[in-house]
């Protein structure tokens, strides 16, 4: 992916997180679909911005901590809810 | 050296883009935010009511526009290390300074926002939701300031290898923001 | 010796080791008082004997760095020191300080004089001229360790080194602030000793073993370099506000639970750093080096260190667990095995390398050398499991079920007992270690084959 095409991917999934939030989406499954949105986000940035499509033994490394670093984020919101 | 590198794919630290001291910095910053945003969820479970309370404080619209600004400047500083690879330096330089003012922009509108939780009446004890907010987006907002520095130290000294490094610093502000803002501002 | 002037350390290690036989008395004397509680009330009251074992602790980890410093920045930089004269008037400052130190906390010379009295500062008690003497001391051998490395090469291990010895001597400055505000006071009071060992003297101890592995197993110099910088990364990183562990209940505000929690967290990693790097590189390393003694300190301290100063540092920093712990027998195993592993095995890891050389006789009787290791580590080991265990009975019977503290002191009264004991194999080692290094001739071990480094 180049540079320009992961700010667009970045620039439409924030847009799309603020509209969840902002338009009624509320509970669960918005706290969720929201905090899915955030981990594609980061992993954008990690392997373009940070460029480890280019290593990918490290990005599949820093793949997998984000991974599980996600779903235990969700699973707290999952229990504050 | 460099020819070696060419014919065999880099294997080990070797293959990591950029510098191996700025990987060990940006896995270090996302060590300490990734437990400051944990341990921020792992309070709110003990009062998930305060923390929707207060969380309406917050303004989710100009944190969102923060959010654009922040990986626009992202996008602007990636293109200063393509620019750089080049060998245009002028357009390296020009590429980080607008990536530097967003940075500004992003600064400016942080404390618009501080300002106006602080007309509040709202501190750090004024709740342990805004005593994380503080906490982290403080944290946060010094390491946009620290990345303006760098930006400005590598745009004094342009090379492909000094455009890279202090990018890369600021793609993991970047980072940090964009995991930061849905679970602080949107959850 | 290549260099005649490395000679100076030669003072250093035996001002430092005579301290390390001061404070090891101390140390069994205060473990026999938590036995026997009146024992010496009157002559040595336990916070005179405690001020004693404490700082003389520090001051000989000190001189010892000092010894080190003179010992490997000629070879580093492939200069003589600056100036010798200099270097042997630090030493009578340090030493004269000490003695003044020692007799004024005996005796309570000058009670209340500004600059002759003791400060009733915890742990920063010393009198106002020995304060002094000491930054005087400091600025000596910062100028002539720095005039020495500017003159000659600038490596890794001598820039990494210098840094943390220009912070130990700025952080000391903070000894002379005393607020009057008692919270303050105590922020301030943890940036000396505690931003050294958190901090600065993490810098002193990876550049220390990257010389000593440089040396032992001749492992390729870029390849340390490579290493010593990433350790002294990521211990400033983590120790800086790591430190913030210290001010959980002392009257700071509360976002400092969190930020002590969680970089004090990572304070581990650096540690584990340097064990990793000190096994990776005797595993790597081609070279086999006669000095086994040296070698087994080495790989002992940076083993010792990531379990005293990173396993049991880690196990009460969390602010959840520390409200608990605080100030228990928890935090007496955690700082015995923390300063023993990291920074006593340090200093006598690069004693037991250089003082054979010092003294012209390599290889030299080494089994004694390592007999006392097996029984300072071991003592020390089982030291640091009976006051987990005390802490561990501390913490329940006095912080959860609320009895009072003396009522609970009887209780734990067994373990300080295996704790003296365990105090006495310490002592012994430590003066089978002063023995082995000072006195005998005889070559009891082969000089093993010096293998070609690695090219």
């Amino acid at each position: 992916m180049s540079v320009t095409n992961a700010w667009l991917t970045l620039i439409a999934l924030s847009i799309g997180s603020t509209i969840l939030a902002h338009f009624g989406a509320a509970g669960i499954f918005a706290s969720l679909a929201i905090l899915t949105l955030a981990w594609i986000k980061a992993q954008v940035i990690l392997r373009v911005y940070l460029g480890l499509q280019n290593a990918p033994s490290w990005g599949r490394g820093f793949g997998m901590v984000l991974a599980i670093y996600m779903i235990g984020i969700m699973g707290l919101a999952v229990a504050a809810s | 050296m460099k020819d070696a590198t060419k014919q065999t794919p880099a294997e080990g630290i070797d293959a990591l883009p950029g510098d191996l001291m700025m990987w060990i910095l940006i896995v270090s910053e996302l060590l300490v935010f990734g437990a400051g945003l944990a341990a921020f969820m792992g309070v709110r479970l003990t009062d998930p009511a305060g923390f929707s309370e207060a969380q309406t404080h917050l303004n989710a619209t100009t944190a969102g526009i923060n959010t654009v600004v922040l990986v626009t400047s992202g996008w602007l500083a990636a293109l200063a290390v393509q620019a750089s690879e080049m060998g245009n330096i002028l357009r390296t330089r020009l590429f980080l300074a607008a990536a530097s003012i967003l940075g500004v922009v992003f600064l400016v509108i942080k404390g618009a926002e501080y300002a106006d939780k602080s007309a509040q009446g709202i501190d750090f004890e004024t709740h342990s939701f805004f005593l994380f907010y503080y906490m982290l987006t403080g944290f946060h907002a010094m390491h946009v300031i620290a990345g303006i520095v760098i930006l400005a130290l590598v745009s004094w000294k342009v090379t492909p290898r000094n455009t890279e490094v202090g990018a890369a610093f600021w793609h993991m502000v970047d980072l940090v923001w964009v995991l930061l803002f849905p679970i602080m501002y949107l959850l | 010796m290549k260099y005649k002037t490395q000679r100076i350390a030669f003072a250093y290690f035996v001002v430092a080791m005579a301290l390390f036989a001061v404070q090891v008395t101390m140390g069994l004397v205060l473990g026999w008082i938590y036995v026997d509680g009146n024992f010496l009330s009157e002559l040595i009251p336990f916070n005179i004997g405690r001020m004693l074992h404490t700082n003389s602790l520090v001051v000989w980890l000190l001189t010892g760095f000092f010894g080190a410093a003179y010992f490997l920045v000629p070879e580093e930089s492939e200069q003589e020191i600056h100036s010798e004269k200099l270097a042997y008037l630090q030493l009578a400052i340090l030493v004269l300080g000490t003695a003044g130190v020692v007799v004024t906390y005996l005796f309570n010379l000058f009670e209340g004089n500004f600059l002759l009295g003791k400060e009733g500062r915890e742990f920063l008690e010393q009198p106002k001229w020995v304060k002094a003497g000491i930054v005087v001391a400091a600025l000596i051998f910062l100028y002539n360790i720095s005039m020495t490395v500017l003159k000659g090469k600038k490596t890794a291990i001598t820039n990494i080194l210098l840094l943390g010895l220009w912070g130990i001597a700025l952080l000391f400055l903070f000894s002379f602030y005393n607020p009057d505000n008692l919270a303050l006071d105590k922020m301030y009071w943890w940036y000396v000793v505690h931003l050294w060992v958190e901090g600065t003297w993490e810098l002193v101890m990876a550049s220390i073993l990257a010389f000593l592995m440089l040396k032992l197993t001749g492992v390729d110099r870029e390849v340390v370099e490579k290493w010593l910088y990433v350790i002294a990364a990521l211990a400033l990183f983590s120790g800086i506000l790591g430190t913030g562990h210290h001010y959980f209940w002392i009257g700071t505000p509360g976002y400092w639970q969190w930020i002590g929690s969680i970089f004090s967290s990572l304070e581990i990693v650096p540690f584990f750093g340097m064990m990793a790097f000190a096994f990776v590189m005797v595993w790597k390393g081609r070279r086999d080096h006669p000095n086994k003694a040296a070698l087994l300190w080495s790989l002992g301290c940076a083993t010792l260190a990531f379990f005293g100063a990173g396993v049991w540092g880690f196990l009460h920093t969390l602010h959840g667990v520390n409200f608990y712990t605080h100030g228990t027998q928890i935090t007496a195993a955690h700082g015995h095995l923390a300063f023993f592993g990291a920074y006593v095995a340090l200093n006598l890891a690069i004693i037991s390398y250089a003082m054979p050389i010092l003294r012209g006789r390599d290889p030299f009787n080494q089994v004694l050398n390592m007999v006392s290791f097996w029984l300072m580590a071991g003592g020390m080991t089982f030291m640091t499991f009976t006051l987990t265990f005390a802490g561990t009975v501390q913490t329940h019977l006095q912080r959860v079920n609320g009895e009072a503290f003396m009522d609970v002191q009887e209780q734990l009264w067994i373990f300080y007992v295996m704790r003296f004991g365990s105090g006495i194999a310490v002592v012994l080692g430590a003066v089978l270690f002063i023995y082995a290094v000072m006195k005998p001739r005889k070559e009891i071990i082969e000089a093993g084959a010096v293998g070609t480094p690695a090219e």
